[in-house]
């Protein structure tokens, strides 16, 4: 159409490129690259150098096995079962009973249960006592890895010292095969996560008793000098009626005098639920599952952990800086009170959480009796202090919020009502007129904010004023 | 889509803490990088992720201290740091060992050079950066506009062939994969200014 050596409509291809064009011109221009070289080639050269191009091959047609292994497993080990029905099959012996997964050491496996991140949970049937049980495998990825092996046995060893109702027992552990296992009672009722997830925020009555039987749990634990390190609903499980509560899965739990391992600070855990000491990777003792089980009471209350984020390192960055929203505020349903009790599990500082797990349990247990005879008795007298702590807080509050609103009102109107006279304002107070405007915007933005957060604690005066009258 | 215009604005949104935006176009970059880099240096999977936490938390311990308006150098700031602290990681359990497979004893004894590992650290990094800005592109783009670009650029395919292939015009499929590098590209503008 045109002659060779230049393109035809430079400027317009440089606006194509960038969306610029309108509909007619968008349509003309690109029926004329249906047949022109030269426009062609220039729209290929404006989009990008030929290095780049050169890159958009090299790179986005190679996909590496280890881009895929590592995709599919970020944070949390998301392969789907059907890779690992694979892999676990190879190690067992095909087994006549089509409905079976083959036999481990013997045992028909019925089905696959469960993946965390150390391996894979299989049900298997223990035909001498006509029971399921669950066997816990080593994935074969951390099999060959000393640590983890490491790690795996201590785990069965931490658990198996422990015995209490509430923790899940260990029957045997086994080494000598190709990959360790090891074989536990089959939990009925699936995980509190589950649990949470189908059915949203508990009733304040379970959220109490779950915790006190975690607290029961972990004080059995910490009595034998092991750090649980990994409280979370995950590995908080159910029996079938959904009462009996049981802690699970050790794989993170450390003897405390184990100091090797402490001292290399490796962050391990689920973020969500860690306490800031060990976001930080520093040496934890039993406080921080103090922390851990106040964040599950949390999201038992709520339906979600006191923090969130999209990454974990965005979560991690939250644990350690920023406060949770309170629970009355996510769940009007639950007490105001509860917040109380939570807050003395969530302090980020060690030192001003519950000291031990006897005494979270006792906590629970006393707000529990209050919640079923509310009339007779009366709720722990610890949570009386901050309560009345935080009614002299919000009473000044209201005071000093109802001084700064109506000072910052007063100085704005003042300021609007000086400036059309003609006089210059202080140029040490305000500077010109339009900083003045700025700082008068501030300050209203400021006390909306102030504002919100005035009807919140405005709200629990009404309640707690309730409650003392109820009391 | 939302690009950060400048790096101020980057370095802003991390300080916030309520804003993971800028965590995640991070993180999705410098992750993999690591990860893939450990790998290379023969760490099994699990150790291989536990080095790539330990990399990121460093890198966000030392956000804080990255004073805004200091000469605005943001990203390769965050590259350097990252770089550093994966190869100064591994090359610890390269000679610590971590009593893992015999191919990482292996590896232990043979010689180190750290510029080497640094340059291979950065290569993996461009690449990771290249992936990232195209998976983003991706999203808010057509598929046809996509595949367009998808059967032209990587594929190698001819024009004419492809627009019969998709039932665009021959015209369309050059707008569709040229617009689509020139999105990769100015996402990654950030990235490789400081090459110029």
């Amino acid at each position: 159409m045109i002659a060779a050596g230049g393109p035809c409509y430079q400027d317009r291809l440089v606006r194509l490129l960038n969306s610029q064009l309108s509909a007619d011109e968008e349509l003309f221009i690109t029926t004329h690259l249906d047949h022109c070289r030269a426009c062609r080639e220039a729209l290929h050269e404006l989009s990008g150098p030929s290095a780049l191009w050169q890159e958009t091959r090299d790179v986005l047609s190679e996909t590496t096995e280890l881009s895929n292994s590592f995709e599919n497993s970020r944070f949390q080990n998301n392969a789907s079962h059907g890779d690992t029905i694979h892999w676990v099959k190879t190690l067992l012996v095909p087994s006549d009973d089509p409905l079976m997964l083959g036999l481990l050491d013997g045992r028909p496996v019925q089905a696959i249960i469960g993946q965390g991140g150390m391996g894979v949970v299989l049900k298997v049937w223990d035909a001498e006592l006509h029971r399921p049980l669950a066997v816990k495998l080593l994935s074969p990825m951390l099999a060959s890895t000393g640590t983890a092996r490491q790690r795996f046995f201590r785990e069965a060893q931490a658990a198996a010292a422990v015995v209490h109702p509430n923790i899940v027992p260990i029957y045997t552990v086994t080494s000598d095969g190709p990959l360790p296992y090891i074989v536990m009672p089959l939990v009925g009722g699936g995980s509190l996560q589950q649990r949470i997830e189908r059915e949203g925020p508990l009733r304040v009555v379970e959220v109490l008793s779950i915790g006190l039987q975690i607290a029961e749990g972990l004080s059995a634990a910490h009595g034998q000098g092991l750090v649980h390190r990994d409280i979370k609903p995950a590995n908080i499980l159910l029996d079938e009626g959904g009462h009996r509560v049981m802690l699970s899965d050790f794989g993170l739990a450390r003897a405390l005098d184990d100091a090797s391992m402490t001292a290399s600070g490796m962050i391990a855990g689920t973020p969500n639920y860690m306490s800031p000491e060990q976001a930080r990777g520093e040496s934890l003792d039993a406080r921080s599952d103090i922390y851990s089980l106040g964040a599950v009471l949390y999201t038992m209350a709520t339906g979600h952990p006191p923090v969130r984020g999209d990454t974990a390192l965005a979560v991690l960055r939250r644990v350690t800086d920023e406060q949770p929203r309170l629970v009355h505020a996510e769940n009007e349903t639950m007490p105001v009170w509860l917040d109380h009790v939570i807050s003395r599990f969530l302090a980020k500082d060690a030192n001003r959480r519950l000291g031990s797990a006897d005494a979270a349990a006792e906590l629970l247990r006393g707000c529990l009796a209050h919640l079923r005879a509310p009339a007779r008795i009366a709720l722990p007298a610890e949570l009386a202090n901050p309560r009345r702590f935080l009614r002299v807080t919000a009473t000044t509050s209201v005071v000093l919020l109802t001084f700064v609103s109506g000072f910052a009102l007063a100085w704005t109107t003042h300021q609007q009502s000086q400036l059309p006279r003609g006089e210059s304002p202080p140029q040490a107070v305000i500077g010109n007129p339009v900083r003045a405007d700025a700082s008068a915007r501030q300050l209203t933005n400021t006390s909306d904010h102030l504002d919100s957060k005035l009807e919140i604690i405005a709200k629990e005066i009404e309640s707690l004023n309730k409650e003392l009258q109820i009391e | 889509m939302q690009i950060p215009d400048t790096r101020q604005s980057l370095i802003a949104r991390l300080h916030d803490a309520g804003d993971a935006a800028a965590w995640v176009e991070f993180c999705a970059i410098y992750e993999p990088t690591t990860y893939r880099m450990a790998r290379k240096f023969g760490l099994q999977d699990a150790d291989a992720r536990e080095v790539t936490q330990e990399v990121l938390l460093l890198v966000s311990r030392k956000i804080a201290a990255f004073e805004i308006g200091r000469d605005g150098r943001f990203r390769g700031w965050l590259a350097c740091i990252a770089r550093n602290a994966a190869v100064d990681l591994l090359r610890r359990r390269k000679t610590t060992g971590v009593g893992g497979s015999d191919f990482v004893r292996q590896l232990a004894e043979l010689p180190l050079n750290t510029n080497d590992d640094a340059y291979a650290f950065d290569i993996e990094a461009r690449r990771q950066q290249f992936r990232w800005a195209a998976d983003q592109v991706r999203h808010v783009v057509s598929e046809q506009t996509w595949q367009a670009f998808w059967l032209t650029a990587v594929d190698g395919n001819a024009g004419d062939q492809v627009a019969k292939q998709l039932g665009m015009s021959v015209g369309a499929v050059y707008v569709a994969r040229c617009r689509t590098l020139a999105r990769v590209k100015s996402l990654l503008a950030p990235y490789r200014e400081e090459e110029r």
